[in-house]
């Protein structure tokens, strides 16, 4: 996430080993995204800004959860509204209390080379007037997300601490020209997910696609009158759900078992992708001059050729991957795989059980009828045969339960 | 400076929605009160039927169920209507705690209330709270008699929609579970259903009914809460959840499942679940033995018992089902892992 643009407010020094490493949850960023939709939508006076929970642990900060807050504007200089940010984060504290979430940061809309000064005004307002000497800053890059990348798996978002740099100016003057001294510095920030939340992502992600698809052409007849949309949904609810294979009827436990064995496809298919993208940098590759002395040491890309640079960094890490592959297995094979089929035993063993009950429950059916049918008879020819046929039933039919 | 920074914003996230696409994201305030003026759901007890929930409530009620681990959790639901449908677009959690078989909120809970919704009105979300969500960790989507209770309640300050999540069979199934409810009026009787259930079996003394209309329900209740279940379940009734997502939900989805793929590779739900797969057997057995009981009562009373069948004995194969598809998904899974990155275990 490092820029090398010469933003003068962008610390360049690399990160020092105090440096947190953030793990961002996807429920951040979708709470931006909802703020940024809701204010286009709206037309809204405000800016898209706000506060950041999570927790801390040493070095680590988690970013979990995100909340809309005021700004306010005294003398052109944008900050947040104190008081406001001070009771939604006591409301906000309280219904977080285990793990306990507090304030790790901020967020804000930016452009991607880096945090501008507005950004700082409020960094130092969170570090000095506010007391959160921790405080990151999350920007968001509203001007990345039409990039390729995005769809590469490469965020629109970067995170920053601030560090205050001790210019001799900066010293001892009051808020205003303090934060000018404060740079900041890039941070590494990895996703992170609980299940439960990539679950809801997934069904997100998944399910609305169509939804939307289909609503749109009659969302603006409907936008007229608010009756117009409730009969848009139903139509498209029709669509997505009921009539998603018109042929076949499908029962909720086989589309269950199609959607996760889709996302097994799917995921499947990105390691594929990842592995191959890695094969065919390895190939594309000049042959190394370390194996063959006669080889001409390169240090610059060659053009003609459709080699690229060997990128030593990149080279390391594969090779380190391929390292660790040998220790993925289990020390104990013959364990591993006692508790391999052992888990195999019970899942069959349960679905044998499964099985077993509905066919008790359809012996059952059968008897029912059988008995229907013995009545019916035994009614029918009164007198005649009934006593032996109205003992076999009851008994025949009532004990395989 | 202020404006400077106004403008980028403006200037920059202009193209990132669109304004017929998402429009579900918009509010007007003159037009909500104008319906909430009419009153259009007052003539019909099951005028609301749908309910469109937006990506980012539907994550932080399902996160919030799930941290609530066993325990049941609450919390409010803003939005707005728009004809028979509910359009949620947040959600935020109540200091309420609830017990394992109930959650219910007390007086500072309102109070809470009252003062984060102003929260959000202050910073420009003008919606209003339109329901209220809780989790059922475990035992699926429906209305205790509590629940019943609490929905008539605020349904009194209409519009309102109760929605329950189950955090439990939503990490187990892989697939989000919830259902949105809303109560009859006192002394209601529901028409289609009470037709349903006069062909159901009663005389036999189960109370489950079988009327319910919405299909993950019924078959899994457990034992414990069958009673419950069973005795107000006439007295509500499903709608129909969808949700939806911005046009730039869709583009940072799209980007995220570049990272979160690896999760549903690495994931092992036999393992994450098995206290909750024992939990549903364990029940599953209880109510068989159940059957058993009945069975053995009746038997031997001639050809009529024949024709009586113990009480639930489709649900009890259709439970039997679910728990052992969801356990073949989840050996699936680890075959597919051990397909993709085992080593080959024949060999010494």
């Amino acid at each position: 996430m490092q820029t090398e643009s010469p933003n003068p407010l962008i610390h360049n020094a690399p990160a020092s080993d105090t440096s947190p490493r953030v793990q961002l949850h996807p429920l951040v960023l979708l709470t931006i995204s909802d703020t940024i939709t809701r204010h286009n939508l709206r037309d809204s006076e405000e800016l898209s800004v706000g506060i950041i929970l999570g927790q801390q642990n040493g070095r680590e900060v988690t970013m979990e959860a995100a909340f809309e807050c005021k700004t306010v504007t005294t003398e052109g200089t944008v900050l947040f509204d104190e008081e406001y940010l001070r009771v939604r984060l006591d409301h906000l504290r309280e219904v977080y209390p285990s793990p306990q979430l507090d304030l790790v940061g901020w967020f804000g809309l930016g452009l991607p080379s880096g945090p501008a000064l507005y950004h700082s005004v409020i960094q130092d307002q969170f570090q000095h007037r506010l007391g959160h000497d921790n405080a990151l800053l999350l920007l968001f890059h509203p001007t990345a997300v039409g990039e390729p990348e995005l769809a590469m798996g490469k965020l629109p978002v970067s995170v920053y601490e601030g560090v205050v740099i001790n210019e001799p100016n900066a010293m001892d003057v009051d808020g205003g020209d303090r934060a000018k001294g404060l740079r900041f510095r890039g941070l590494e920030c990895a996703i992170e997910t609980s299940e439960a939340e990539m679950i809801a992502i997934d069904f997100v992600a998944k399910g609305g696609g169509n939804a939307t698809a289909v609503e749109r052409p009659n969302e603006p007849a409907s936008e007229s009158s608010g009756k117009g949309k409730g009969k848009a949904l139903s139509v498209d609810d029709l669509v997505n759900g009921a009539e998603q294979a018109p042929e076949v009827q499908l029962s909720p436990a086989e589309e269950d078992l199609i959607s996760s064995l889709t996302a097994k496809l799917n995921a499947s298919k990105m390691l594929h992708q990842r592995i191959s993208l890695l094969g065919s940098y390895v190939s594309s590759l000049p042959p190394s001059y370390l194996t063959d002395p006669s080889l001409p040491i390169q240090t610059s890309s060659d053009p003609e050729t459709d080699q690229t640079l060997p990128n030593h960094q990149i080279l390391r890490s594969i090779s380190g991957l391929i390292r660790r592959l040998p220790i993925l297995p289990p020390p104990s094979t013959v364990e591993f795989q006692r508790e391999v089929s052992e888990q195999r035993t019970d899942v069959t063993l349960l679905d044998l059980l499964a099985k077993v009950t509905e066919s008790i429950n359809e012996s059952r059916e059968m008897g029912k009828k059988v008995a229907a049918v013995e009545i019916g008879r035994s009614f029918g020819r009164k007198g005649s045969g009934m006593q032996g046929l109205q003992e076999l039933p009851s008994t025949a039919f009532d004990s395989p339960t | 400076m202020a404006t400077e920074y106004k403008q980028f914003e403006l200037s920059s996230t202009g193209d990132l929605s669109d304004p017929s696409r998402d429009a579900l994201y918009a509010y007007s305030l003159p037009k909500q009160k104008e319906i909430n003026e009419a009153r259009p759901w007052k003539g019909s007890p099951k005028y609301f039927q749908h309910v469109r929930i937006s990506s980012v409530a539907l994550l932080k009620m399902v996160t919030h169920a799930r941290s609530g681990g066993n325990i049941e959790v609450m919390g409010l639901m803003i939005g707005y209507t728009s004809g028979n449908t509910f359009i949620v677009t947040d959600a935020f959690r109540l200091p309420v705690e609830g017990t394992e078989t109930r959650v219910n909120a007390g007086d500072a809970a309102n109070e809470y209330m009252v003062n984060f919704l102003e929260g959000y009105r202050s910073a420009g979300q003008a919606e209003n709270a339109v329901g209220w969500y809780h989790s059922h960790p475990g035992y699926g989507c429906w209305l205790s008699g509590i629940d019943v209770g609490t929905q008539r309640l605020y349904q009194f300050s209409e519009p309102w929609v109760a929605v329950v999540i189950d955090p439990d069979r939503t990490v187990s199934s892989g697939k989000v579970d919830i259902g949105a409810f809303r109560t009859y009026p006192e002394g209601h009787k529901p028409a289609q259903p009470s037709k349903e259930s006069e062909k159901s079996d009663k005389s036999d003394g189960s109370t489950a009914s079988n009327h319910q209309s919405w299909s993950q329900a019924p078959a899994n209740v457990p034992k414990g809460k069958a009673e419950d279940f069973g005795a107000h379940a006439d007295q509500y009734y499903p709608l129909e959840v969808s949700h939806y997502k911005s046009s730039l939900d869709s583009k940072l989805l799209a980007g995220l499942w570049n990272k979160y793929w690896v999760g549903t590779l690495s994931s092992n739900p036999l393992l994450t679940n098995r206290e909750y797969g024992t939990k549903q057997i364990e029940d599953l057995g209880i109510k068989v033995a159940d059957a058993e009981q009945h069975v053995f009562k009746t038997s031997g009373a001639g050809l009529q018992a024949a024709l009586r069948d113990p009480p639930d004995l489709d649900k009890l194969v259709k439970a039997s089902n679910k728990i052992a598809a969801e356990e073949k998904a989840g050996l699936t899974a680890e075959k597919i892992k051990e397909d993709i990155f085992g080593v080959d275990h024949r060999e010494p």
